[in-house]
């Protein structure tokens, strides 16, 4: 994982700034515009909120109003008009995709075309995502707001680093240098969620719910060993690894690879064509590309031994 | 009359803050600031990119 950085801003989380951080070192027209800023919404704190602006959004739901209660929840990174739209088209990708690095995001407001803010929200981490927009400085600068408990939650953000400089989550999975844990029983939230899919998508029964219990369990081990040929002793289903996970992708992108090829063959004629039809198709291309033939042009073929025929 | 945003915050190293000032009907205009309210430049979009894109400094504009 990248390295958690220390961050010089006040009330501004170290995880919360190294996002800028290690963004600066892939996007160079990246500049830290805001971390912590005492105004309404997730710039502030929760304290803030509560004791100003105790309406505002950014503490309406629990999970929002949880610890750390004192520090800025939100990030801005002014950018190029180029990058603006490269890295706000990245985020889009990946609500889209449902990828599980952005665990912690609650909002983002960039854009797609330089003239018209974008956003998505939502109200927790497995909650659908809704559109939503703000003032037109997000068309120069993207803003991310975590849900509370992950604004210092570095290996949570540090997925969304990956996201943001166009890492697909197959080399996110690959960066680490050593095997973890992606999610196991007793755990709850998107990493759950985005396993059960692909448990799911190979045949186990269970319900898509964020939560790994029982069910759970019995479905990764049913994978593990009517899909994978595993040794039921080798394994109790209770975890899911970075390794078993990347298995999981590469599996179900080859068999989508399978499924597309079988249907492109499923298209193609079943019998050989007849001379006939290929004989039509050499004059409708000759019709179309005619050769021109030299004129008033000698060829010297030199010594010639064979048989000539003549095709009419 | 000119749509005049709120200040925004640019580049907290610099020291720079934004806000749009577009007329209706007019071509994008910018001005940008030093933290604190002092040396406002206009810019027009493609000198605000130069600026945010690093191919132009707060001094030269």
């Amino acid at each position: 994982m990248l390295d958690l950085i220390e961050s010089p801003y006040a009330r501004t989380t170290d995880a919360t700034y190294s996002v800028y951080y290690h963004l600066k070192a892939h996007v160079a027209s990246a500049r830290y515009g805001g971390g912590y800023v005492r105004k309404p919404g997730f710039h502030s704190s929760v304290e803030d909120n509560l004791e100003d602006w105790p309406d505002n959004y950014s503490i309406r739901e629990a999970i929002n109003r949880r610890e750390p209660r004192d520090v800025g929840r939100a990030l801005d990174i002014t950018l190029s008009d180029a990058d603006m739209r490269t890295l706000t088209r990245r985020l889009v990708w990946a609500v889209e995709t449902d990828d599980p690095r952005l665990e912690g995001l609650r909002e983002f407001f960039g854009t797609l075309d330089g003239r018209t803010v974008y956003g998505r929200s939502r109200r927790g981490p497995d909650t659908d995502w809704y559109s939503s927009t703000a003032d037109s400085s997000h068309l120069w600068h993207i803003h991310l707001s975590f849900f509370t408990p992950f604004a210092g939650n570095w290996a949570a953000l540090a997925g969304l680093v990956s996201i943001l400089i166009g890492e697909s989550l197959t080399d996110y999975l690959n960066g680490g240098t050593m095997e973890r844990n992606i999610a196991e029983h007793g755990d709850s939230g998107t990493w759950v969620k985005f396993v059960q899919r692909y448990l799911q998508d190979f045949g186990a029964t269970l319900e898509r719910d964020g939560q790994w219990g029982d069910q759970t369990t019995a479905a990764a081990k049913w994978v593990f060993v009517h899909r994978f040929g595993g040794d039921p002793a080798d394994y109790d289903g209770r975890s899911m690894t970075d390794w078993m996970l990347r298995e999981f992708i590469r599996r179900d992108q080859d068999a989508r690879t399978a499924a597309a090829i079988k249907a492109a063959v499923a298209k193609l004629p079943t019998a050989a064509p007849t001379q006939a039809q290929v004989d039509a198709a050499v004059a409708t291309f000759l019709k179309a590309n005619p050769i021109k033939l030299p004129t008033g042009v000698s060829v010297n073929l030199g010594n010639v031994t064979g048989t000539l025929f003549y095709g009419g | 009359m000119a749509e005049v945003h709120d200040w925004h915050l640019l580049d907290a190293e610099a020291g720079l803050e934004a806000r749009q000032v577009t007329a209706e009907g007019e071509p994008n205009r910018w001005e940008v600031r030093r933290t604190g309210g002092v040396g406002v430049k206009g810019l027009d979009d493609e000198q605000f990119d130069g600026l945010r894109a690093g191919r132009l400094a707060f001094e030269e504009l």
